[in-house]
């Protein structure tokens, strides 16, 4: 391997893995909050996607002349704003009438929601693979030498960087991040301290349905497409108790989605959803 | 000033509480003693919001308050230092007193809540940046009484502080207790299976039984009454 190729690789999967570290972050901060996992997850994120999809062609033409780089962030903030909501009432309506059961059957309800968010993605948006409209110009950046970075990887590097920044500030820094850490150690004693765990959990969800929302709409030059492939829908057929990988696997194919770099792969990756890692990585161009 | 009325409290089909009045006078130490499993944690838990009573009332001040969530009883004055302390293990011990200070609108000025209970538990000042999940059991007990006087109640409930307490440190605590009622003027209601110390420190007792309440008088009472003295204090 030359060194050009290694550090283009470095590149490659620092972007990858900026990706990776926002569904993690989401994942964990469900998971340390209430202790249970939130497979609706990807759905929502699978939303915040669609949201940008359908926001950004009748967003950005009101942004011309002088405020065209306000559009793509006005349509990031309110992909945010919408999935915030969503994920709060997700929250309300499915998971807090649970709170005092076995966390079995929160974790059964969640996996209701995701299928509830992904077939109804699927009636409401289509199944068939829709390519993203483009927030932003995809070019590369130049004065990179032979290294390839475009402008897409470096914004989506930028906002979870930003992402990252704020959660971090807000968990360590602020009164509700200080109130949702305590929630996580000891609920009963968060209570007696006077935390409404009511809100603390709300805002843990509004909080994460942003970040996932972020990244759903952030700019990216792909397609992005509704439900499971026919493969994918055969195997969960057969084994619907294996969700838990299911929905791991649901999530790396989005990721493997949000970075393929070219249309037509995306026509590949509808024959064949195998593990797409792989092919994540932008070879040397 | 606190007053139960016939509370009844079940978990699920289990009953707890079968019918319990008890009454805090303002100013006062009142102990509720009674066997493992009586309902004594119950009988809190209800009084702070976090269970709701099957029926019977709570009064606080003369208003009902068996119907809030626990974040408004706090808000009213009644903290509770619970069983087994529970305090935020994975935070400082700052932030946890910062936690008991959660519905304070002034969290600016807190400085003299700080000096107060630093003052009370000087050990607690030293530690302050320690996480509080690797102070001793005796510390987290000061931690958790701290962390409740930090919202600065006018009624705090403790619920058995001296459990898995060496017994030296928990006649310190003990005398926290005092101190706190005597100089601060905070009524306090005191959970205890260690009768003879909780009798010794309070002016008015009760003797829980199964959900009930068996007996109750004025401590000093309670402790020369036969029953008593058989069934808690050791047949001494
Ligand atoms: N979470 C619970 N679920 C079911 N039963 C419980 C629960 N907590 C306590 N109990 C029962 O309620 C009764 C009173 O318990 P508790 O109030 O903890 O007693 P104490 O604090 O006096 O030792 C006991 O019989 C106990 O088994
Ligand atoms: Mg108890």
């Amino acid at each position: 391997m030359t060194s050009t190729e290694f550090f283009q690789q470095l590149i490659n999967g620092l972007s990858l893995g900026a990706f990776y570290a926002l569904i993690a972050l989401g994942y964990t901060m469900v998971y340390g909050v209430l202790r249970f996992i939130n497979f609706a997850h990807g759905d929502v994120f699978m939303i915040g996607a669609f949201c940008g999809y359908y926001l950004s062609p009748r967003l950005l033409p009101h942004f011309t002349g002088g405020l065209t780089p306000l559009g793509p962030v006005a349509v990031l903030i309110l992909t945010m704003l919408i999935c915030a909501l969503l994920g709060v009432t997700i929250e309300k309506l499915a998971y807090r009438p649970l709170r005092q059961r076995p966390k079995l059957t929160v974790l059964i309800t969640a996996i209701g929601v995701s299928l509830f968010l992904e077939y109804g993605g699927q009636f409401v948006f289509g199944a068939d693979p829709k390519s993203f409209p483009e927030l932003m110009p995809d070019r590369a950046i130049a004065g990179t030498g032979a290294l390839t970075i475009t402008t897409t990887q470096l914004a989506a590097f930028i906002v979870t960087i930003c992402l990252l920044v704020a959660l971090t500030f807000i968990v360590k820094r602020t009164r509700l991040g200080m109130a949702m850490r305590a929630l996580s150690n000891n609920p009963t004693a968060a209570a007696l301290m006077g935390v409404n765990i009511d809100v603390v959990i709300s805002f843990t969800f509004a909080q994460l349905s942003i970040d996932r929302s972020a990244y759903g709409s952030s700019p990216r030059d792909q397609g992005i497409r509704c439900g499971c492939s026919r493969r994918h829908r055969k195997h969960s057929g057969r084994r619907r108790w294996r969700n838990y990988s299911r929905r791991c696997g649901d999530i790396c194919r989005w990721l493997g989605f949000f970075n393929l770099s070219r249309r037509d792969r995306i026509l590949a990756f509808n024959r064949d959803f195998a593990f797409p890692s792989s092919r994540n990585f932008r070879t040397c161009a | 000033m606190l007053e139960l009325s016939n509370l009844a409290v079940n978990y699920g089909s289990i009953i707890a509480l079968h019918d319990v009045s008890l009454k805090v006078e303002k100013g006062a130490i009142v102990t509720l003693i009674g066997a493992n499993g009586a309902g004594k944690s119950t009988t809190l838990r209800t009084v702070s919001g976090l269970l709701k009573a099957r029926h019977g009332n709570i009064r606080y001040e003369g208003e009902e308050i068996g119907n809030l969530p626990p974040h408004r009883i706090v808000e009213r004055g009644i903290s509770q230092v619970p069983e087994g302390r529970m305090i935020f293990a994975n935070l400082t011990v700052r932030e946890n007193l910062l936690m008991g200070a959660y519905l304070r609108k002034d969290r600016h000025k807190l400085s003299a809540e700080f000096d107060f209970v630093f003052e009370i538990f000087p050990r607690l000042k030293e530690r302050s940046r320690q996480v509080a999940g690797t102070l001793s059991g005796g510390e987290q007990q000061m931690l958790a009484i701290s962390r409740a006087l930090m919202s600065r109640p006018r009624c705090l409930m403790l619920d058995e502080p001296s459990l898995g307490i060496a017994p030296i440190l928990t006649k310190t605590i003990f005398e926290k207790i005092v101190e706190i009622n005597q100089s601060l003027g905070i009524t306090i209601l005191l959970v205890e299976q260690n009768a003879n110390l909780a009798l010794e420190i309070s002016h008015y007792g009760y003797v829980l039984e199964t959900g009930r309440i068996l007996l109750h008088d004025r401590s000093s009472a309670l402790r020369a009454n036969e029953r008593v003295k058989s069934a808690y204090l050791g047949g001494r």
